[in-house]
């Protein structure tokens, strides 16, 4: 009667782990005994409920990582070229701004003089209103012959329809 | 190999196919495609950070600040098929960070550092009764027990491997070791779980996780 060897602890173990790392005597003996086959079964379905009531215990419901902008080198290089772009026209705005300013100075040195020669224009309008208050229309409305008669005085006035 | 095999992997390798080509896209600038990758492995990245960290809100924060790191490196990600464990390995080293920047202020008094295999600080997605809770709390004692056994290593291949489902190769390149040395580890980690009779019994109790699995 031919001995029958079963498959020791250390191959039941190897079965489990990697079926194919058995010999084939090993895998036909495998396929044959029942005790053996019952073994690593056992074995096997332990550690599958070890797995399974390890995964039970983890929640299902959790907060979900966020949605990200992918950050790829295409991308970053289109955001140096933006920023760059942005530096450079910073830079370009810094370098200009002493030609604006100076272009403000001149132009409110400009305004300041040309207000100083309107106010001196204003000035010299008054200065001959005080000399002449009434404006030269009115001084050349009169008879020239006035001028002669003081009406001032009661007798030398002539007021032909008073005195009847 | 038998026609469904033949299926099985005919459809994973349009998936990866798929997954490839919207990496591909992500990392050509493609928003969208980033937006569908952020929603395709949320999940996951979620579940790896909470059965480390035990806390919601952490986790939340830390899953977010993986996508982040990932968007920032992207570019940097040589190969299109790797970016499942070049995602989880991000998320990993987080969880390290975060366990070392917790342990340092615990250490100035600052704040309380939680064990990785403390009880989860938020209830499940069921609504629990009493002696579900009860359940739980022996779930998670055992968990502790189990992990104390292991190596850093032993427990980080395990858990990729049987919590967070990864496969051996996927293991390898997220911890950033060859696949031999990945089975040497996770052989180790799997004999200690084998050898712990007390949890194998709990595992074969009565687990409401079966009885009531939301359909």
């Amino acid at each position: 009667m031919k001995k029958i060897s079963h498959l020791d602890d250390k191959k039941i173990i190897e079965a489990v782990m990697d079926y194919t790392a058995l010999d084939t005597d090993q895998r036909r003996h495998l396929l044959e005994c029942s005790v053996c086959r019952s073994q690593k079964e056992a074995l096997e379905g332990g550690l599958a409920r070890f797995g399974q009531i390890s995964r039970d215990e983890v929640p299902i419901v959790f907060r979900k990582p966020g949605v990200f902008k992918l950050n790829t080198r295409g991308q970053m290089w289109r955001i140096r070229l933006v920023f760059g772009a942005g530096l450079a026209f910073a830079i370009l705005v810094l370098l200009l701004s002493p030609l604006e300013l100076n272009r403000d100075r001149l132009y409110n040195q400009d305004v300041v003089y040309r207000e100083m020669l309107q106010d001196e224009k204003f000035m010299t309008e008054i200065e001959k209103l005080e000399e002449n208050s009434l404006p030269i229309t009115y001084v050349d409305i009169g008879d020239p012959s006035d001028d002669e008669k003081d009406i001032q005085s009661p007798g030398n006035a002539h007021y032909d329809g008073l005195t009847s | 190999m038998n026609p469904t095999e033949d299926f099985e992997l005919n459809g994973q390798s349009a998936q990866s196919a798929q997954l490839s080509a919207l990496v591909e896209k992500a990392r050509a600038g493609d928003r969208i495609a980033f937006e569908k990758l952020v929603e395709l492995h949320q999940d996951e990245i979620f579940r790896l950070v909470f059965f480390r960290t035990r806390s919601r809100v952490d986790s939340e924060d830390l899953t977010q600040d993986v996508f982040m790191s990932a968007l920032k490196y992207l570019p940097q990600l040589k190969d299109s098929d790797r970016f499942r464990p070049w995602l989880y390995r991000i998320a990993l080293n987080r969880v390290y960070d975060f366990h070392r920047k917790n342990k340092f202020l615990a250490f100035l008094g600052i704040t309380e550092h939680r064990e990785e295999t403390d009880i989860p600080d938020v209830e499940p997605h069921r609504n629990p009764g009493a002696l579900d809770m009860v359940i739980r709390k022996e779930f998670w004692s055992r968990v502790k027990q189990l992990s104390s056994r292991f190596s850093r290593m032993e427990r980080e291949v395990f858990f990729l491997r049987f919590v967070d489902d990864l496969s051996l190769k996927e293991i390898a390149h997220t911890l950033g070791r060859s696949e031999s040395a990945i089975k040497t580890h996770l052989y180790r980690a799997i004999k200690k779980f084998k050898e712990d009779s007390a949890l194998s019994d709990f595992l074969q109790g009565d687990w409401h996780g079966e009885k009531d699995q939301p359909s």
